[in-house]
């Protein structure tokens, strides 16, 4: 405990939390999370009230199939595997293959699908030009007029689905799609709904919505889950500066006086982990109490949940935090050095990124940080909660692994039986 | 003359070489994360703008590293050559290779159909210079290497997420770039600036 104290003292009084709190408490003011930007209202009919994923085979399948075949055509995909984007164009062999996928799904042969190329000009709106709309400017230059709103028309469709297309197939040929394509792209299982098949909410959507923040969330639940999805995104990166400052104060020259101290492995490591993890979620905790003040204000104090902030941030912040610290702590450990910085900025990068094919609302198998970018959505969350438990308790035992390695890796480095150093690019003998 | 080659070689042998291990290793991973293939003026900004800005805080940001220990700093404080014209050197062959790098894949991406020119590169180059700069100034203020990294990353991150106007580092991919010099200029000038407050709180 006492050690476990001292290193939380030294972590407060630190340029390196300072610095860390104070890039917290900027990004929730600019995300307009401290303090929110307006409480939460019951829905008035006739509002506009958001849109949905309708997961609507009848709407998605003749929707998705149009776009695979103007893609197909220009032999240009346009995909997202890590958020941004990547133009796809398939070689050959890939070729024949996506065609074989379109001639299942539009009862067309391949060949002639691959010969039909890029003279599928005319799909989409086509406006038919009489030659008048060619007119001069005062410039002298041509330029052409729109045509009229009433001779502009849709054209039809140059494919339609075969008969006897059922969905769960449609799925697996789409899944087969974005294997091909290298992944990210909108025929990918999560994002054919979001991509194909929006439609408005309605107003009792909207409203069943509400009552569902009133009973469930108590209002301050829907907030703290929304603060918890932005500051996530936070979390996933900046105690690994925390423990990677700390664990590298630990130069050559103090090492020895550590390394003999009489405090095991596991008290040294586990005492430092605690602290970074309580101090990381500090600022965080400081903020949770001052937006339940603001909430108290706006709601009323009978009407909000009180202890929503900690919950959520215990829950759904921890882990995360957990993860960020002990990829610094292992790997400065290990090798001496920064490293934990790269390794988890990457990680961080990727989950920030890649995770954006599948929403920004309920997406959270799978993710560094959870993503609930809605205030609100609380039937999505409620659905998706067992899948929440799940990525939570997978990353806290992620972060527990790695603080056992580090464990190990201290001890061998104690014992001399581990030595990692970087590879010599002079020429002098290091054992000289 | 010899002084300062001498001092090139060192500084590629001893502290630099393995931080350009690790740049090279990011020119390698951001085709994976990244298309760089068939892409508009704008699309080619976002694999520069996002990626390579990472070039700064790697090769720049060790700048003072070398000299943090109290017994290094001894011994280099009491030769001849000045600091300031070991850290201006160190700082140039960090822009050199910063440079070379940027154009170098720069090429890749104009050789692979992208729209891209001299200005993508100069843009590229800017980016790393203001987080460099940015890194460098925090490490010397704060005397620890792991601050003079986080600056300049949240930086990167609140400007990813939020709007810094002349100041963001991703104006080339909104369809601007007009800031670059700015920015180049202001991660000049914090570099200067680090050297010289780090050589003032030395010699306290």
């Amino acid at each position: 405990m006492r050690l476990y104290l001292a290193e939380c003292r030294r972590i407060l009084f630190s340029l390196t939390w300072v610095v860390m709190a104070a890039v917290f408490v900027i990004f929730a003011v600019s995300q307009d999370v401290l303090p929110p930007s307006q409480p939460l209202q019951e829905p008035r009919p006739g509002g506009s009230y958001g849109g949905k994923a309708s997961g609507n085979p009848d709407l998605i399948m003749p929707e998705a199939l149009e776009s695979l075949y103007g893609e197909f055509s220009a032999n240009d995909y346009t995909t997202y595997p890590h958020g941004f984007i990547k133009t796809v164009r398939l070689k050959e062999k890939k070729r024949v293959q996506m065609a074989g996928i379109l001639s299942e799904l539009t009862g067309k042969p391949a060949d002639e699908l691959l010969k039909a190329g890029t003279d599928a000009s005319s799909q989409g709106m086509t406006f038919p030009y009489r030659g008048d709309e060619l007119v001069p400017d005062e410039d002298g230059e041509v330029v052409i007029l729109p045509p009229e709103a009433a001779s502009m028309s849709w054209g039809e469709p140059i494919v339609s689905l075969a008969q006897g297309v059922t969905w769960d197939r449609f799925q697996e040929l789409m899944g087969e799609v974005d294997r091909l394509v290298g992944g990210g792209s909108s025929y990918a299982a999560e994002s054919l709904s979001s991509s194909f098949g929006m439609i408005p909410r309605t107003y009792e959507e909207a409203v069943a919505d509400y009552r569902l923040i009133v009973s469930h969330d108590r209002f301050t639940g829907a907030h703290a889950r929304l603060f918890s999805d932005y500051m996530g995104c936070m979390m996933g990166l900046l105690p690994v500066f925390l423990s990677v400052g700390f664990a590298m104060r630990d130069t050559r020259e103090i090492r020895p006086a550590i390394y003999v101290r009489e405090a095991s492995s596991v008290h040294l490591v586990l005492a430092r982990f605690a602290a970074l993890v309580t101090l990381s979620l500090l600022p965080a905790l400081l903020m949770g109490a001052v937006l339940t003040g603001l909430h108290i204000e706006a709601y009323g104090a009978a009407s909000v949940d009180l202890l929503a902030y900690p919950k959520y941030i215990l829950a759904w912040l921890l882990p995360t935090a957990m993860a960020a610290i002990s990829v610094g702590l292992f790997f400065t450990t290990l090798t001496g050095t920064p490293a934990g910085v790269a390794v988890q900025l990457i990680w961080w990068f990727l989950d920030l990124n890649g995770g954006l094919p599948g929403g920004l609302t309920g997406n959270y198998a799978g993710r560094l940080s959870p993503r609930h970018n809605s205030l609100g959505a609380t039937q999505v969350y409620l659905d998706h909660f067992g899948e929440l438990v799940r990525n939570r308790a997978a990353i806290a035992l992620i972060a527990l692994i790695l603080v056992g390695l580090t464990i190990a890796v201290l001890e061998g480095k104690r014992r001399g039986k581990l030595d990692v150093s970087l590879p010599r690019f002079d020429k002098r003998d290091p054992k000289a | 003359m010899y002084r300062y080659l001498d001092l090139i070689s060192a500084t590629l042998r001893h502290s630099l070489m393995p931080h350009l291990l690790i740049a090279s290793g990011l020119l390698l991973l951001l085709p994976a994360v990244f298309g760089i293939a068939a892409l508009d003026a704008q699309a080619a900004a976002v694999p520069l703008e996002l990626g390579l800005s990472f070039l700064g805080v790697i090769l720049f940001s060790p700048i003072l590293q070398p000299e943090q220990e109290a017994g290094v700093w001894a011994a280099v404080a009491s030769r001849s050559t000045p600091y300031p014209a070991v850290c201006l050197l160190r700082a140039l062959l960090s822009l050199l290779l910063t440079a070379a790098l940027s154009g170098g894949f720069v090429l890749l991406m104009r050789g692979n159909a992208c729209a891209v020119g001299i200005g993508h590169w100069f843009g590229a180059v800017s980016n790393a210079v203001f987080l460099g700069g940015l890194g460098l100034l925090s490490a010397a203020t704060g005397g620890n290497i792991a601050v003079g990294y986080m600056v300049p990353i949240c930086y990167y991150a609140l400007n990813l997420m939020g709007d810094f106007g002349r100041f963001s580092l991703f104006s080339m991919m909104q369809g601007g770039g007009d800031n670059k010099l700015l920015l180049f200029g202001l991660g000049t000038a914090a570099l200067a600036a680090a050297v010289g407050l780090r050589q003032y709180l030395q010699r306290r």
